[in-house]
């Protein structure tokens, strides 16, 4: 399927992360919100924030896969997009139009 | 010089003039009132903290004092105000002691925004702050005022103010209010605890307030680093049991219970996470103030 839009964060400066365990938190400068985040979330937000130009959620659950150390299957995929639909939801990241 | 120094004619005079330089660790305050039962409460509960001089910054100017309405005399009330500001609706004038410490609490957590305060009791033993955040109704005061008649030092009952800079705990000790049934368990757990008198009806029951220990209120400049954070619970018949809590909720929660975590931004999240770093975090249920006072004296430190 043609990738039609790419993934990339808000306010990319102003997003402070601190992970403990199997969680972490995430605070947004631009919102002024902090959001608890399971594993998986936090690190699908760092990928982001680790790149400046928008990524396809191809290329993010490729880069989450091989971080997390585990297969990428129709679950994994569909947990990315439940992922990155709730972060821009809450104002995280955004989509640009491919 | 402090309180105890003075003839309770003495004190009256100054609350009734020029006000009484109460220092009550960082902050100064001058009260002014009219009414004996602050005067007396002042004297009991205040005895060991020092009097600042009267041209030394004043950090919050108070008022405990009687409307000038009809409820002057019928079914009489008292005003707290700060400068211009009356922050609450009038109480029935047996109330007074009371609004001047809630009073006082609304000054520190309104104002002092050079700190990061959390709704939370704070107490400390050998250089490590055991935190415990909670809302009302949970116990922290009842376990904060046990722990601190067996040996932890007070830096408050009610609010934790951390300095961002350096993650620092302030001191800010001051009596410690009991609600209802905790002032009776506190008098049969430390008999010789020094609590002023009750005042019932209050919008929080019957309270009373407890005399801080004088050791703490002599310390009440030497801040501290977090060592622990504990979410307490009061339940009736509970054994008490000290439950590992996530740190990430830690941090929520400590988050919810902060007055201004908003207004600090990125760094209030930096000084909350670096607290949360810094300490252990458990959930901690119990229904017995003994066998909570000698869980928490067996509690390891953590590690450097």
């Amino acid at each position: 399927m043609a990738v039609t839009h790419r993934w990339r964060v808000v306010n990319r400066d102003g997003l402070h992360f601190r992970a403990w365990d199997e969680e972490c938190v995430a605070y947004d400068e631009f919102t002024g919100h902090t959001h608890l985040l399971s594993s998986f979330a936090g690190e699908t937000l760092s990928q982001l924030c680790g790149r400046q130009a928008p990524l396809s959620a191809a290329l993010i659950a490729d880069q989450l896969a091989a971080e997390l150390e585990i297969e990428r299957d129709a679950g994994f995929d569909q947990a990315l997009a439940a992922c990155l639909d709730a972060f821009e939801r809450l104002g995280l990241v955004e989509r640009i139009e491919a | 010089m402090i309180v105890a120094d003075l003839s309770i004619r003495d004190l009256l005079g100054l609350l009734a003039g020029p006000g009484l330089n109460l220092r009550t660790g960082q902050f100064v305050n001058r009260i002014f009132s009219g009414l004996k039962s602050v005067g007396e409460g002042l004297q009991l509960l205040y005895a060991d903290y020092p009097l600042s001089e009267s041209d030394d910054f004043t950090d919050f100017h108070v008022h405990v004092e009687r409307p000038r309405d009809l409820r002057r005399w019928f079914r009489p009330q008292v005003l707290f105000r700060f400068d211009a500001t009356v922050p609450f609706k009038p109480l029935p004038l047996h109330h007074a002691f009371p609004m001047l410490e809630w009073g006082l609490n609304w000054c520190v957590s309104s104002h002092c925004h050079q700190y990061l305060v959390i709704h939370a009791a704070v107490v400390e033993k050998h250089g490590h702050a055991l935190i415990l955040p909670a809302p009302p109704g949970s116990g922290k005061s009842t376990l904060c005022a046990g722990l601190v008649t067996r040996g932890w030092r007070l830096l408050s009952d009610e609010l934790t103010l951390i300095d961002p800079a350096s993650g620092q705990l302030v001191p800010v000790p001051r009596p410690i209010g009991l609600k209802n049934a905790s002032i009776e368990v506190i008098r049969r757990f430390a008999p010789g605890a020094v609590i002023g008198r009750s005042s019932s009806d209050t919008m929080k029951g019957t309270v009373a307030h407890m005399q801080a220990p004088r050791a703490s209120v002599l310390c009440a400049k030497e801040t501290a680093l977090p060592g622990w954070i504990v979410f307490p619970r009061f339940i009736a018949g509970s054994p008490a049991r000290l439950q590992p809590w996530p740190k990430a909720h830690a941090f929520m929660r400590l988050a919810d219970n902060a007055f201004n975590y908003s207004l600090h931004g990125a760094a209030g999240f930096e000084a909350l996470a670096q607290m949360v770093d810094r300490s252990l975090c458990f959930e901690f249920s119990y229904g017995d103030l003994e066998e909570a006072a000698a869980l928490f004296a067996e509690l390891r430190p953590p590690r450097a």
